[in-house]
């Protein structure tokens, strides 16, 4: 589904990645694991479009995106559940999914909605609460409901379970884990190595912009020290 | 109903149609603006130049609209470099450029600018209700922008330029979009006031006017149409009803606007909003 080659982003003269290539296959989820400062970011950032200047290919079902601004690149399926979250606070948990679906027609919205309330049962209940009012887990629950809401091929999740409580994280992974049954193709960036490694296909290790490891995410399960020895005490 | 009475009517409909517009570009759009009487002026100006060389009012308004909304582009396309105070700075510098050129220019009509332009052939009357027939479809069509797709990209620019990108909103177009929107509103109470006026003067363009109509978006709220067109009313009536405070508008505006970011940031709006969940009761 995604075939990134050669990637690099800089942000003046740092070079923040240095020459990725990565692919995550059809309904697949894929883990991007690394310390703070690897480079996880930028890339998921630089795959929606939103590091200028970017260089490498993109390539999306076979479709050359590089050049592609965020917008196409979310009509032609690729949608974020950025790091933060990044909700409209000021909007209720109604109005940020619907802003999801702000590039697909407007009579598919009911039946986005649906599925996304299908995933998500406990946003049903806070459906017209403003985003900001919600509990951390809810937030990230909008979040990934949002992104869904555009009809995605491919899911770029940032941190997943960044703040957020165990019994919230454990939801978070149960919904991508169906949404991967679903056949979509998931993107996870993830500081909690051991929790995305219990759901991924594959697994990349960044550091310092570079990667340094890949291979099937049962190949790191069954030898946490290849994990272990690349990142640390920051695998938990 | 009296020539006065008239007269008041017809301005608070000018004002409500000129601070709708700022609605449009700040408050709904996020965008700060401190020159919007400039655009104001750009449509006032062309409808006197044009009503001067005997044009029907059919075509001045349009092309107030139409000359503001270029202007509005033209600063517009600032919006998407800069953001928040560097863009209150450069819209205020618009403002400033705009009674610069006015004030040089002698087929402008210099520092005393354009009198002498006629009534439309429909008389007083006829203006004031065509006046006020505009203001209700502007007053419909804001509401309607509000509830479309349209108002809803302009929200999602507001709240985060960022998250909206995320979800496909295209941050440069819907920004442009307000301030063409915004700007052709303050060029169309611009031209209706070269007819109210029957003349057009650069001192009723300047900062002062900016941030006249500021607080009359800030008081009603910056998320309300409501709010802003009571506030508008309001700050209108007030120099009428209290003689005295006209010598002293621009530090009652200035107060109300302190006061309002201090203790009611959400303005008239936000009482109305906070009004509505007292009485729907504990969600």
């Amino acid at each position: 589904m995604l075939h990134v080659e050669n990637l690099v982003c800089r942000y003046g003269k740092i070079e923040a990645v240095s020459g990725i290539s990565l692919d995550v296959g059809e309904g697949q989820i894929v883990a991007l694991v690394g310390a703070n400062g690897a480079g996880k970011s930028s890339t998921i950032q630089s795959i929606a479009g939103h590091v200028l200047g970017a260089e490498g290919r993109i390539t999306l079902a076979g479709e050359d995106i590089t050049a592609l601004p965020p917008r196409e690149r979310v009509r032609k399926g690729v949608a974020i559940a950025p790091e933060g979250r990044r909700l409209f606070r000021d909007l209720t948990v109604h109005e940020n999914l619907s802003m999801g679906g702000f590039c697909r027609p407007r009579e598919r919205e009911a039946a986005n909605l649906k599925r996304v309330l299908d995933l998500f049962p406990r946003l049903a209940e806070r459906i017209h609460s403003r985003a900001e009012n919600l509990s951390g887990g809810e937030q990230q629950m909008v979040t990934i409901g949002r992104a869904m809401m555009s009809e995605p091929r491919l899911l770029l999740i940032d941190e997943l379970s960044l703040g957020l409580m165990p019994k919230n994280v454990d939801l978070c992974y149960e919904a991508i884990l169906r949404l991967k049954r679903e056949g979509l193709s998931i993107l996870v960036v993830e500081q909690n190595t051991t929790k995305a490694l219990q759901v991924a296909d594959h697994a990349y290790v960044l550091s310092s912009g570079r990667l340094i490891w890949k291979g099937t995410a049962a190949e790191a399960r069954d030898d946490p020290s290849v994990i272990q020895a690349y990142i640390g005490s920051s695998a938990h | 109903m009296s020539a006065y009475v008239l007269s008041i009517v017809s301005l608070v409909g000018i004002n409500i149609i000129l601070a709708l517009g700022l609605h449009l570009i700040s408050g709904l759009c996020g965008q700060v603006s401190l020159g919007h009487a400039a655009f104001y002026g750009v449509g006032a100006y062309t409808t006197a130049l044009l009503a001067k060389a005997g044009y029907p009012i059919g075509l001045t308004l349009p092309a107030a609209m139409a000359a503001a909304a270029v202007a509005g582009f033209v600063v517009g396309l600032c919006s998407l470099r800069v953001r928040e105070d560097f863009l209150a700075i450069a819209t205020m510098a618009a403002g400033f450029i705009f009674l610069g050129v006015v004030k040089q220019n002698e087929a402008l009509g210099g520092e005393i600018g354009i009198s002498g332009i006629a009534m439309p052939s429909f008389g007083r009357d006829g203006f004031v209700a065509l006046e006020l027939g505009v203001t209700v479809l502007v007053i419909l069509f804001c509401l309607h922008v509000r509830r479309s797709w349209l108002g809803f990209g302009f929200s999602a620019v507001a709240d985060d330029d960022v998250a909206a990108q995320m979800v496909g909103v295209d941050n440069r177009a819907y920004k442009l979009t307000a301030f063409c929107i915004g700007t052709a509103l303050a060029g169309l109470a611009g031209g209706f006031l070269a007819y109210y006026l029957r003349g057009v003067s650069p001192d009723a363009f300047g900062f002062t006017a900016s941030i006249s109509v500021l607080c009359m978006v800030v008081l009603g709220g910056m998320q309300s149409i409501a709010g802003c067109i009571i506030a508008t009313t309001i700050l209108t009536l007030m120099p009428e009803v209290l003689r005295f405070a006209d010598n002293y508008k621009l530090l009652i505006f200035g107060a109300l606007l302190f006061l309002t970011m201090r203790f009611l940031p959400d303005g008239l709006g936000g009482l109305f909003a906070l009004a509505r969940r007292k009485e729907a009761g504990p969600s």
